[in-house]
């Protein structure tokens, strides 16, 4: 299998993991479609590094290196849903239409 | 290292075998070799993908969750199968071991019962749906006409290589990245404190 089919793996990852933030309305779920997306960009990381010309390991490190964000990201998004969750009782975005208490 | 690689090899001696014995009367080794990686690859391909659509498609956000965790083991694979040892490993610890069980956890402290679920899509789910294609579209166009000279082999990563660029070249990101896990700590404990504690001290 070649770079290519790794490569539209990853779109496709990517593309599912856009569609489920932009269109679903549960918080907690957007933030899961956010690690798809993460994920998507980490294989592809990982594939172009597999088919490098030249052997190397920058596309692991960079890929443990976008683990950790996503790591920190996921613990601060979900502690803000769980945050804004107590406050409105709804985990719907759509019901998130103004700022004020 | 070593035990994935020889259950790889054993797995493959298995089915060359196997494929001599049925389909094929005089298989070569070569193209067997990219057989069952195209089976597998394939096989894999089908559990990130179909786990990725099950997500945003289901209506219960527990199962969504369950399918993620389906989608990201089908990533440790691949992972694998790219000669990247350390980097399925990585996946199988945090995504599969920390943030699944975060967010599940997460889930079972806000849901208020499955009761009667409302409508999962947004009113623009539609234009999501045209969006996505498109960046779909763009993604893979220029992933199938780019002459990405890539080399015909997987280059297998090695660990100790790996950890000598980390600890040298990738120093300060990884210091300033422990900074960041720290203040995500700092931070998330800030903002899942319940709002009495906050009363209770003011």
């Amino acid at each position: 299998m070649g770079l290519t089919s790794y490569l539209v793996v990853s779109a496709l990852l990517f593309g599912i993991g856009a569609f489920g933030f932009l269109a679903r309305r549960n918080a907690i779920l957007m933030l899961i479609c956010i690690e798809l997306m993460l994920n998507a960009v980490n294989l592809s990381l990982v594939a172009f590094n597999a088919y490098m010309p030249t052997p190397g390991n920058i596309g692991g490190v960079f890929s443990l290196l976008v683990m950790a964000v996503a790591a920190a990201e996921a613990t601060v998004g979900l502690a803000l849903v769980i945050a804004i969750i107590r406050t409105r009782q709804t985990p719907e975005v759509d019901e998130y239409s103004d700022l004020k208490e | 290292m070593g035990p994935p690689h020889a259950a790889c090899a054993r797995i493959e001696r298995g089915l060359a075998s196997f494929r001599g014995r049925s389909e094929r009367s005089n298989p070569t080794k070569e193209s067997l070799a990219l057989d069952i990686t195209a089976v597998l690859f394939v096989l894999l391909a089908v559990g990130v993908v179909g786990g990725g659509l099950a997500v945003v498609t289901l209506r219960n956000v527990i199962h969504s969750a369950i399918a993620m965790m389906v989608c990201f083991g089908s990533l440790a694979g691949m992972y694998l199968l790219l000669g990247a040892g350390i980097v399925a490993a990585a996946q199988v610890l945090i995504y599969l071991g920390a943030i699944s069980v975060l967010i599940l956890f997460a889930i079972m402290l806000t849901q208020a019962g499955d009761a009667n679920l409302p409508s999962p899509f947004a009113s623009q789910a539609w234009l999501a749906v045209g969006v996505s294609l498109i960046v779909v579209a763009i993604i893979t166009f220029t992933a199938v006409t780019t002459d990405w000279a890539a080399a015909a082999e997987v280059t297998v990563i090695s660990l100790q290589a790996l950890s000598q660029v980390l600890f040298t070249d990738y120093a300060l990101p990884f210091e300033i990245l422990s900074l960041l896990l720290l203040a995500a700590i700092i931070g998330a404990i800030f903002l899942a404190r319940r709002p009495e504690d906050d009363e209770g001290m003011n």
